[in-house]
């Protein structure tokens, strides 16, 4: 690198001593001589590249490595099949309860017909409050079990045993044990998550907390995200993948509803939702590109609204919007699930028998209702899911 | 009871003298380098847990490292605890790990003894301490002199900077360390004399009248000045110590950080923090290595890869990752050593993607080191002060150590002194002799 400044020092150096200007002149000649003899060098082989003979060369390595692949062929006994393994033609039904145990039903996709029953899960003593939840979502999908100490377990849903139908008991369920006073709080798919920008941990009581991604991922690592709660009797209701123009709704069980942009959410837990003590969060999802969603209630009602219908709240602390009617809410009417839904999507129905139902949204969102219940038979628990999560 | 000798610990180089039968003899403690009487002050540990010094440790260290192969492996280095809002749990954390290093190159050892908070460093699974690399390093010296001469060695009288700190407990601190590494290293007694009184004890050997004397040990890593009187062996006067912490390393980090940095992108890609903290890194030899990491070279090779001061990038990487970096401050070293005879030197250096040619006059670095030579010549002043002795008094000003032939200073001197006052010791046995001699008085 020679340039004016340096040319100038070496005139200083010369004016200074005299004698060193015959020291530089060699130096500067012999650098020369070594520079003429590399540019000699390189234009030849830059005529080499004009003239062709560089890319014939490469076509003959080229043409050589072939070969070399084709005995390797020939050698593992076939052709190397590098398309993506087959799609996978299942469902796989997860249920959980608190206590750690987990039963596992497993349904062919092809075979599946709105309003069929995809599972039979053994009803012991359920109550509104005390029922298993449910994961709806591929063989292939790995779960991330969340305990209300913040612990987390990693498991491949194929590593959970397939219930035989009319064989299931809770009494033979797979264990994810707790530990010391630990309940199991939510148990959510993982395998996507890279596709997502953000995981928001929403608590029982209407705190939420977000998650950058890598951040998220590195507490998965580590087995350990976080209670998402700052209240003691408080733990987590749910876990959701967002992207960062996403808006997020929660929905308590009494019918309110707020939402809130991902990008404007804090990754401290703080309280969105103002909730009565009878009260208590029982979905938080993310719109997506979705323009729909649908609340569906313990009576089966399926209370579909535009995302134009949500309005962000002026107050962090507000109540939220009513998605239904004082009086009925008074007449005991309850939220046990909301998505975002499209008329393509499948949902899952729990109901107090232990049946698990499958309903295309877009007969629901015809019919209004999952069917009939009565005082013995109520809905619990409503999931969604769609016909892109089998593949 | 076995030998005395005396060794010269320095930052650069060392030496160890014997004196016997009235003769001070500089014992060829490394035969392989160019002045057997001179060993580098360099300690090469490698995977097995050998060690080796001088010349051997450098020849072993370009032969195992440059150009080979590395494999990197995330390995345990410890934990660090994590507190969220609400949460609490504690993180491994873990380094990326060249597995098939060979080896590692300990330079500046001496150095570490002034560095405060520097208390050793890992080596492979081992963790040495400053003591435990300079424990190694004198038994090597050890053994070396006990073959030369042919007799077990009992005892040393060890040479120590004026200061090796400005801070009095770390300045003992060191001088313990130092005591306590020869202690292991197999010497039953120990002792010490400050460098420029070792200097003035051989200088004397050519006195043959009593005379005032300053002394200017300028070495590799400080510049120690002593005024003494000599000539009448039992009644030596030391007027006055002085010194400061500048010597040939920080030229040659003065050289790096002004001239080569541009050769290896400053300049083109400023606005890449992260590629400039590598850029920067050049010039601390003991940043370096930890800097050459797998993300720093994906790095390096995405900004190639994207055309961003692609040459002077690609002269980085391979400096770095192919650890040509030893040979790099040799460049840089030998062209300094070279601008103390000439008025000219060119820094060249020609490897596979790295060619470097800076054509370095005197009167550059004259300008790049002034700062320095200002704050040396106060401490010059200042010591010169303190003795209560004023110019005319001094009979001869004695240089040694291998930044002492620096025309700047040599001329700082002279214009001082007057040049007939100036006199030139052996640079790097001056010290080592006088050492030699001081330790014939252990008993």
């Amino acid at each position: 690198m020679i340039n004016p400044d340096k040319i100038d020092e070496w005139i200083q150096e010369v004016e200074q001593r005299p004698s060193s200007a015959a020291l530089i002149i060699q130096y500067i000649a012999n650098r020369l001589r070594d520079l003429t003899s590399r540019n000699e060098e390189l234009l030849a082989e830059n005529i080499g590249l004009r003239s062709g003979r560089k890319v014939e060369e490469y076509e003959s390595r080229i043409a050589n490595l072939e070969y070399q692949l084709e005995i390797l062929k020939r050698q593992i006994g076939g052709e190397i099949n590098l398309m993506t393994p087959a799609a996978v033609e299942g469902l796989s039904i997860i249920a959980y309860q608190v206590d750690g145990k987990v039963l596992r039903f497993e349904v062919a996709f092809r075979d599946l017909a709105s309003g069929e029953i995809l599972a039979q899960i053994p009803p012991e003593n359920f109550t509104e409050y005390l029922h298993p939840r449910l994961v709806i979502t591929s063989p292939v999908e790995e779960l991330l079990f969340v305990f209300d100490s913040g612990r987390t377990v990693n498991m491949a849903v194929a590593d959970v045993p397939v219930i035989t139908a009319g064989k299931a008991s809770w009494t033979s369920a797979m264990l994810v044990e707790p530990r010391g006073g630990e309940e199991l709080a939510a148990v959510l798919p993982i395998a996507r998550m890279s596709l997502f920008d953000f995981c928001v941990q929403v608590s029982r009581r209407g705190y939420v907390k977000k998650m950058m991604r890598p951040s998220f991922e590195s507490h998965v690592a580590k087995n350990f995200i976080g209670t998402g709660v700052k209240q003691k009797p408080d733990r987590t209701a749910g876990l959701t993948f967002c992207m960062k123009d996403d808006l997020f709704v929660l929905s308590s069980r009494e019918g309110w509803l707020t939402c809130q942009g991902a990008n404007e959410m804090s990754y401290t837990a703080e309280d969105t939702l103002k909730l009565s003590a009878t009260d208590h969060i029982v979905s938080g999802f993310s719109m997506a590109k979705k323009k729909s969603f649908a609340v569906i209630t313990q009576n089966g009602k399926v209370i579909i609204r535009e995302a134009a219908w949500l309005e962000k709240p002026v107050s962090a602390k507000g109540r939220g919007q009513p998605i239904f009617s004082p009086a009925r809410r008074e007449a005991g009417v309850r939220v046990i699930g909301a998505a975002a839904v499209d008329e393509n999507d499948w949902g899952a129905a729990l109901c107090s028998d232990g049946c698990v139902t499958a309903h295309r949204l877009s007969d629901l969102i015809a019919a209004g209702s999952l069917g009939e219940s009565s005082s013995e038979k109520t809905y619990l628990e409503f999931v969604l899911f769609n016909a892109a999560v089998p593949n | 009871m076995g030998l005395q000798v005396g060794i010269d610990f320095g930052t650069s180089n060392s030496g160890v003298a014997f004196y016997t039968g009235g003769q001070v003899r500089i014992l060829p403690i490394d035969e392989k380098n160019i002045t057997p009487e001179v060993v580098k002050t360099i300690l090469y540990i490698t995977r097995d847990d050998k060690s080796y010094v001088g010349q051997e440790a450098v020849e072993l260290y370009y032969r195992h490292n440059v150009n080979r192969r590395r494999h990197y492996v995330k390995k345990r280095v410890g934990e660090i605890e994590y507190r969220g809002s609400d949460m609490f749990y504690i993180q491994d954390v873990y380094a990326f790990v060249d597995e098939l290093l060979p080896g590692r190159l300990l330079q500046y050892i001496k150095t570490a003894l002034r560095t405060e908070g520097f208390e050793g460093t890992q080596v492979f699974d081992r963790y040495y301490t400053t003591g435990d690399i300079i424990t190694i390093y004198l038994r090597h010296l050890k053994q070396r002199a006990e073959r030369i001469l042919g007799d077990e060695i009992s005892a040393v009288t060890l040479g120590r900077p004026v200061k090796f700190s400005l801070k009095p407990e770390q300045d003992k601190k060191a001088q313990d360390t130092l005591h306590d590494a020869a202690i292991d290293a197999g010497f039953m007694q120990v002792d010490f004399e400050l460098e420029p009184v070792a200097a003035a004890l051989f200088y004397e050997q050519s006195l043959s009248r009593p005379e005032n004397v300053l002394i200017f040990d300028f070495g590799g890593g400080t510049l120690d000045i002593t005024i003494m009187r000599l000539g009448e062996p039992g009644k030596r006067i030391v007027y006055a110590n002085g010194g400061i912490d500048i010597a040939g390393s920080d030229f040659d980090r003065t050289i790096i950080q002004k001239r080569m940095l541009p050769h290896f992108g400053k300049g083109l890609i400023d606005h890449r923090h992260d590629l400039m903290e590598l850029v920067y890194a050049l010039a601390d030899w003991m940043a370096l290595p930890e800097l050459s990491v797998p993300k720093a070279h994906v790095q390096l090779l995405q900004a190639i890869s994207n055309g961003e001061a692609p040459v002077r990038l690609k002269r980085l990487e391979t400096l770095i990752f192919n650890d040509l970096a030893f040979s790099f401050y040799n460049a840089v070293e030998a062209a300094k050593i070279t601008l103390s005879s000439r008025g000219a030197s060119v820094i060249n250096m020609q490897e596979t993607d790295i060619d470097i040619w800076e054509l370095y006059t005197r009167a550059k670095f004259e300008k790049d080191i002034l700062e320095y030579r200002q704050r040396i010549e106060q401490v010059l002043l200042e010591t010169i002060e303190r003795s209560g002795l004023d110019f005319r008094q001094i009979g001869a000003v004695v240089k040694t150590g291998g930044s002492s032939n620096i025309p700047m200073f040599s001329e700082l001197l002279e214009n001082l002194f007057g040049k007939e006052r100036v006199k030139a010791s052996n640079a790097f046995s001056s010290v080592t002799a006088g050492l030699g001699i001081k330790a014939s008085h252990l008993r």
